[in-house]
């Protein structure tokens, strides 16, 4: 028996709530014209990843500030290519924090001003930290620092992030801002530059993930984001080590005894009393 | 295929057909996501660059569906009830053999699945193929390839579909009766002529028009069933629409 390898499907339609043929037909020419014929024509679409909005801790246009959050990209997908082996595209974006202007409704303005903190993946999956504000539709500051992830080998066509996130904090101090990853923004000389006074943002701060890349074809990671902290002064303007972060019950015995809580980075541990 | 239609509350939908058929991907739980797009795909699309390998043996197959979409009870893809229409071209190419005699072949274009086009959870699908041996018709086995179009009702007993075998709808009876579960299927088998396996495209159309489940080969209906109750898929929560199997690029 021959072997079939041979057997491609192609012009692939779906349309749920009605249907053009109903009897015998002459099939089309050409590729189906589907919003012509077809009222309601459904068609299958990737979730569009949603930003959560967050009550805007601080206008940071004007001040200093620091912000600093641990984020993980958990996979990465091979570039999805054209018959003729080129990607249908060579990047994708994965938003971190930012805010947007928007309009009355809570929806986007375009063209309108922003600041973002973002990771972009490149052409050849290597990833780069951004921090980036625009204005008035000039990106009037870019702060640019690579990203180092180490990841599995590709298993199909993905590959997995180690469980480890990365550590993500920009600063401003006065006229200068600052891009950390991993504690360290000195290695890349794009990490750091000037940030003059911008106008306030009207919009919610948005903490995204892979929202706000629009349609692309491309399969997107499930990200996660954790130990998100807002400071109203430049908390981290040096290279730094990340500690872990440290979570603890206990009941320690003082001339009385109570209950402690300690939650944070070691050297900037919070603690509360509850007795 | 440009232009992104629009549905009735003015959404924008994105097409899954063209050179960019299956192209979507959705994953979940590490089980879906694949290529349709290959520089070592030989074959030229019906209307554009290139079309997506469904077949078995080739050696850039994988297990993985080309694509996955998410459809959910009451969503967007749920066609338990309503018309619907499922269609793409498929190119009936020659085997390594050269043939154009196929025999029994058998590979999937679409399903409901919980967990991908896996036999033990396909609720219903669209397949090329037939069992073994050949298509089953009223208790003849044919080596006929076909078009068939498994469903999974949510009612027994016994069940007749319609077959267009030489010009002359033949009637195949199931007995759809619950054994456990309940889930009850049948079969609709569109003939397919080993003439008809040429080396070129061919339209496959899975529809239903109200009660009448019908599939068309080449624009011809081949096979039909008249059913009124609903199919059995969105009915849980993880139902998701598959198309075609994908392929790893190598």
């Amino acid at each position: 028996m021959p072997m079939i390898d041979q057997v491609f499907l192609d012009e692939f339609i779906f349309i749920k709530g009605t249907t053009p043929y109903t009897g015998d037909f002459t099939p089309p020419t050409g590729p189906f014209d589907i919003e012509a014929n077809i009222q309601y024509p459904i068609y299958i679409a990737p979730p569009e990843p949603e930003a959560v909005p967050v009550t805007p801790p601080l206008d940071i246009s004007s001040s200093n500030f620091c912000i600093e959050v641990d984020f993980k990209i958990n996979n990465l997908f091979q570039w999805i290519t054209y018959t003729d082996g080129t990607p249908n595209i060579t990047n994708q974006y994965y938003g971190v924090v930012g805010q947007f202007d928007q309009n009355a409704d809570g929806s986007l303005l375009d063209g309108g001003n922003y600041w973002v903190l973002y990771l972009r993946v490149n052409a050849d999956y290597t990833i780069d930290a951004i921090f980036e504000v625009c204005e008035n539709g000039v990106i009037v500051t870019q702060l640019i620092h690579p990203v180092v992830v180490d990841w599995s080998a590709l298993s199909g066509i993905t590959k997995t992030a180690p469980d480890e996130p990365i550590h993500l904090a920009v600063s401003r101090y006065g006229d200068f801002a600052r891009l950390f990853v991993d504690g360290n923004y000195s290695s890349a000389g794009t990490a750091s530059g000037a940030l003059t006074d911008f106008t306030t943002i009207n919009g919610d701060w948005q903490i995204m993930g892979p929202s706000g890349q629009g349609f692309t074809a491309q399969p997107v990671s499930v990200t996660n984001v954790s130990l998100f902290s807002v400071y109203d002064t430049p908390y981290y303007w040096n290279n730094y080590t990340v500690l872990a972060w440290v979570q603890r019950t206990g009941i320690c015995l003082y001339p009385r005894i109570g209950m402690r809580l300690v939650q944070g980075r070691p050297g900037t541990m919070r603690a509360r009393l509850a007795i | 295929m440009a232009v992104k239609p629009k549905d009735e509350t003015g959404r924008d939908w994105n097409w899954a057909g063209g050179d960019n058929a299956a192209i979507h991907n959705q994953f979940e739980e590490n089980r879906l996501s694949a290529h349709i797009s290959n520089p070592n795909n030989p074959q030229a699309g019906k209307f554009g660059a290139d079309g997506a390998l469904v077949s078995h043996s080739s050696a850039y197959q994988s297990v993985l569906p080309c694509f996955g979409a998410l459809a959910e009870a009451g969503g967007d893809l749920d066609i338990s009830t309503g018309d619907f229409c499922i269609a793409g071209w498929l190119f009936l190419g020659y085997g390594i053999g050269g043939s154009s005699n196929p025999g029994p072949v058998n590979f999937l274009l679409w399903g409901y699945s919980r967990y991908g086009i896996q036999y033990g959870t396909r609720y219903i699908n669209g397949r090329f193929g037939s069992t073994e041996g050949g298509a089953y018709f009223g208790g003849v086995w044919g080596d006929t390839n076909g078009v068939v179009f498994d469903t999974a009702l949510l009612t027994d007993g016994l069940q007749t579909t319609y077959s267009l075998v030489n010009g002359v709808w033949v009637p195949v009876t199931y007995d759809a009766s619950p054994v456990e579960g309940t889930n009850y299927y049948v079969e609709l088998i569109a003939p397919v002529l080993n003439a008809e396996w040429d080396n070129d495209w061919h339209l496959v159309v899975f529809t239903r028009s109200g009660n009448e489940i019908a599939v068309y080969f080449g624009g011809q209906k081949r096979a039909y069933y008249n059913y009124a109750g609903a199919l059995s898929c969105c009915n849980g929560t993880q139902n998701k629409l598959y198309i075609g199997y994908g392929f790893v690029p190598t």
